[in-house]
């Protein structure tokens, strides 16, 4: 293991020198106090306890560059995968990398851009945000990013600013990808007053390509400010997806996550969501779907750090063929956190003998005046719905397939967007065949 | 809430109501840890060769073991030697007659409440009283013999059933489960042994006192209930010790194995003493106890409420091994004061058809931390499987905390397995509802906390439902103001 750290060290590094001259000293020298940060933690192994059911030896085994390269796409490939719906904004990333020719940002009172322009003209103001909330990372991976951070969004919303259309973040991989870690790191900065619709997708241009997304994503929330987030995370059938994304919420802000985990080999999805002043919301709900060979993960963690914050969590997920699910659910209170509201729930269904499921769900309350709840449960579709669905003419497999959509569609009508939806429901669908 | 804080001082008065010390001349080894003295502990209570190898071995597995630290519970570190080993009451009680008893042991289990005369004639228990680490006086022993149950202290076991010792003791809790159930099979000092033959009905409720009494002193008891096809027991255990300003060691090992059709019922009341109110002395209670179902249909229930200790690390577990067994889970948690609490339940469903209930109430007040640490496992051969766990924290006052953390691992998708948990505080409206019905705001707290522990309560057997709810009232005396 020593060695394997010591490699991605010195990949690291050299990652780092390559940059030379085009990052600013300031950013070089966080990207070294990253490094360090990195050889300290190590990578996480099945004794570290938020790690003891998602195994990283498969990533391990396969190994990763870290590089700038990207494959061109046609033009109308990429088109093809735009959201249907009219955008305020488009960013498009290829192979992990800004394409300012594929993507549309002139929008007034929204400043949209890439992290690498940022970079390049060394805009303090932007840099300084990253790792405000994140830090030098919670675990190896997130050091990583910061250490080999190659591009990503910023995106800044004006005070007062309401930008009713999506605003899209589209991710593709294609074969330019491969062997690859890709570090993006998103900002979302929405100032008081500010409100925004985003829509952040993860798609493959091929279902074979063996690639590591290792993203970090950091939202702030201004006063009042609030945020849909519409999340859809499709890799390729190879890919390794770990995301990790930090929520900062001010006074009264309100977020709205919502997740879909469908695609991928092995994905893993952390949401902290840190309340920074009293009276703020945040809605995270979720849909995770692992079928052969996939394991799909979601660790969430609300911390209540002030009083009178609320949050509610629901996820849902279905497993069929070899799949596993991990679900981690973390609500902590903390000592003056008085009139915290939050409530989470996981339910799971297990379709197939080799499925497996570890749930977690934990309350860590600190606070007395408060209402904390947390539900989890493991099943599988009612005989008796089967079968009232059979006596009204549905074959088994049809019954099957529709009281799965209606298990899932409590998550996938969270998504504003109607085109969202219905892919989604295409994919569950195509899936449930199977 | 409500009260002035004078009531609440006058309250807190009532303390620990157990905290006598018993002046018995006793025998006690002095304090530390090596073969020497796990040799002196075996050659004094006169164990074969083969018990002290068992001792040894695992005696050199726990010094390559260290001490755990994931529980959700913060304590000094525990200097293990400094702790006496052994301590026994230097008149060894005759156990003809109680007659010959020492007058003032019996002046203490008089002082603990613990009947021992009066059950002899009136109520019907039969009562093994472990005092440090002897086992003192077992009552009723010839009407438990007629009907070929074997009640006795462990070391007596170990001389006389060795055969039955030597092949349940470490079947369910071997000694390289954890560091303190290692620690507990070097050293463990007495203890009670039950055998229910096949078929046969325990007559009577069979419960043991356990207390420490000596200074420094470790208690260390094992604890081992075999229950042959289709027999069934119930079993009750009680626990105090003195006040005292230093920690004191208590870490217990307690083994069931039920065949086919047995039913095992436990029953634990815990009341060791908790420390004072700034959080000096009281007791580690670090507990591994765990039941295996091993026959088809066989069924173990656990019930507790924890009430005392100043640390405590417990986690009554069933392995449901056999198919169509039930394991359940009762348990009412209390820590006030600075008391903390990491308890909970392990579930492993390996037979078909097991089912597994858990009912846990936690309940803080003042700093009291209190968590709930289960898992429910269904392997992937345990079809049918069947888990329901309700986790319920109650906080009264603001620097109290409570946790839950379970684990839920399923291999097998015929399961079914669900797992709620609440935490809030007493209802504001609901007090106003008793208060206006002229309770007043201590009485209407006390109702309230027992309605919010009786699913638990109704579990244990009536004598003890009644002391539960009255330990229940002076636990969290001065804490409900």
């Amino acid at each position: 293991m020593n060695q394997l750290i010591r490699h991605y060290q010195q990949t690291a590094m050299r990652y780092i020198d390559s940059r030379h001259g085009s990052d600013g000293d300031w950013l070089t020298g966080r990207r070294q106090a990253a490094v360090r940060h990195f050889a300290e933690l190590g990578f996480p192994h099945s004794r570290t306890e938020a790690w003891r059911y998602t195994g990283i030896e498969g990533l391990m085994r396969q190994g990763f560059e870290l590089t700038d390269r990207f494959d061109a796409f046609p033009r109308h490939a990429v088109m093809r995968r735009f959201l249907r719906e009219p955008t305020a904004a488009r960013l498009v990333f290829v192979d992990g990398l800004y394409q300012a020719d594929l993507s549309d940002t002139g929008l007034v009172g929204v400043r949209v851009g890439s992290l690498r322009e940022a970079m390049a003209v060394g805009d303090r103001q932007v840099l300084e945000a990253v790792g405000s909330l994140s830090g030098l990372g919670d675990h190896g991976f997130e050091a990583l990013n910061l250490a080999a951070l190659q591009d990503g969004a910023v995106i800044r919303v004006s005070a007062g600013v309401t930008v009713q259309q999506p605003i899209e973040l589209l991710h593709l991989a294609g074969k330019g990808a491969t062997g690859r870690a890709m570090c993006p790191r998103h900002l979302v900065m929405l100032e008081a007053d500010a409100s925004a619709n985003l829509v952040e997708r993860y798609l493959a241009m091929d279902g074979e390509t063996a690639y590591f997304n290792n993203l970090v994503c950091e939202i702030t929330l201004a006063e009042r400010a609030s945020l849909v987030h519409q999340r859809i995370q499709q890799e390729s059938a190879q890919a390794y997806h770990l995301c990790d994304i930090h929520l900062g919420l001010q006074g009264e802000a309100d977020y709205q996550g919502v997740n879909a985990a469908v695609g991928g080999a092995w994905s893993r999805t952390r949401v902290h969501c840190r309340f920074a002043e009293p009276g703020a919301n945040c809605e995270l709900d979720g849909l995770y779907l692992a079928g052969e060979g996939q394991l799909t993960d979601f660790h969430l963690d609300l911390d209540h750090a002030v009083p009178y914050c609320d949050s509610r969590e629901n996820f849902k997920g279905i497993l069929h063929g070899g799949g596993k699910a991990v679900f981690d659910g973390l609500i902590q209170v903390r000592e003056q956190a008085q009139g915290s509201n939050a409530h989470l729930s996981n339910a799971n269904l297990m379709l197939s003998r080799r499925a497996e499921v570890d749930a977690k769900p934990q309350l860590l309350i600190h606070a007395d005046d408060v209402q904390c709840s947390h539900g989890a449960s493991i099943g599988q579709l009612d005989d008796q719905a089967i079968f009232y669905l059979r006596s009204r003419g549905f074959d088994e497999g049809q019954a099957r397939r529709l009281l799965c959509q209606g298990f899932a569609n409590e998550i996938v009508e969270r998504f504003q967007s109607a085109s969202l939806r219905e892919q989604l429901s295409e994919v569950i669908g195509q899936r449930l065949e199977e | 809430m409500g009260s002035s804080n004078t009531e609440v001082e006058a309250l807190m008065g009532g303390e620990y109501a157990q905290g006598f010390v018993t002046q018995i001349e006793s025998d006690t080894l002095p304090p530390g840890l090596d073969e020497a003295v796990i040799r002196t502990i075996s050659s004094r209570k006169g164990e074969p060769a083969w018990m002290l190898e068992k001792r040894l071995t695992a005696y050199r597995y726990w010094l390559t073991m260290r001490e755990p630290e994931w529980a959700a519970v913060r304590h000094p570190p525990i200097d293990f030697q400094a702790i006496s080993y052994f301590s026994s009451p230097k008149k060894k009680p005759q156990l003809a007659s109680l007659d010959e008893v020492d007058p003032e042991l019996l002046a203490t289990y008089e002082k603990l409440g613990i009947p021992i005369e009066e059950q002899k004639t009136l109520a019907g228990v039969a009562v093994d009283a472990v005092f440090d680490s002897v086992s003192v006086a077992t009552t009723f022993r010839e009407t438990l013999a007629e009907a070929g149950v074997i009640f006795c202290a462990m070391s007596e076991a170990v001389r006389e059933y060795p055969d039955l010792v030597r092949q349940y003791m470490g079947s369910v809790v071997p000694h390289k489960d954890n560091f303190f159930a290692a620690l507990n099979s070097a050293v463990f000092s007495d203890g009670t042994f039950v055998y229910i033959p096949k078929g046969v009905s325990c007559p009577m409720e069979l419960s043991t006192y356990f207390r420490i009494n000596e200074a420094k002193t470790g208690q260390f008891e094992r604890t081992l209930i075999v229950a042959e096809a289709g027999s069934r027991v119930s079993y009750l255990e009680g626990c105090t010790a003195p006040m005292r300003d230093e920690n004191q060691l208590h870490a217990a090992v307690v083994e069931l194995v039920a065949m086919e059709d047995a039913r095992i019922k436990y029953s634990t009341v815990q009341n060791w003493y908790p420390g004072d109110d700034q959080g000096r002395g009281g007791i580690y209670n670090f507990v591994t106890k765990r039941g295996e179902c091993h026959g088809d249909r066989s069924h173990i229930s656990w019930t507790q409420v924890e009430t005392g200790s100043a640390v405590t690390w417990k986690y009554p577990s069933c392995i449901l091994r056999g198919k169509d067994t039930v394991g359940e889970f009762y348990s009412v948690a209390v820590t006030k004061g600075h008391q903390q609490a990491d308890t909970g339940t392990k579930m492993i469903h390996l037979g078909e058809n097991s089912r597994s209930t858990i009912v846990s109430k936690g309940i803080s007040a003042m700093h009291g931390s209190n968590a709930y640490r289960g898992l429910v496992r269904v392997a992937a051969k345990a079809e049918n499987a069947r888990n329901h766990s309700q986790c319920d924290s109650l906080l009264i006052g603001d620097r109290c905390a409570a946790h839950t953390f379970p684990y839920i691992e399923v291999k097998n998708p015929t399961a079914k397995v669900e797992h709620e948990a609440t935490t809030s505080k007493v209802s504001e409206e609901q007090l106003f509802y008793c208060r206006q019905r002229g309770l007043s705001q201590e009485d209407a707290v006390s109702m309230i906390i027992n309605g919010f522990c009786k699913q638990v309560f109704n579990e244990l057997p009536m004598e003890f439902a009644v002391e539960a709810q009255k330990l229940l009232a002076v636990s969290l005396e001065g804490a409900v103001g």
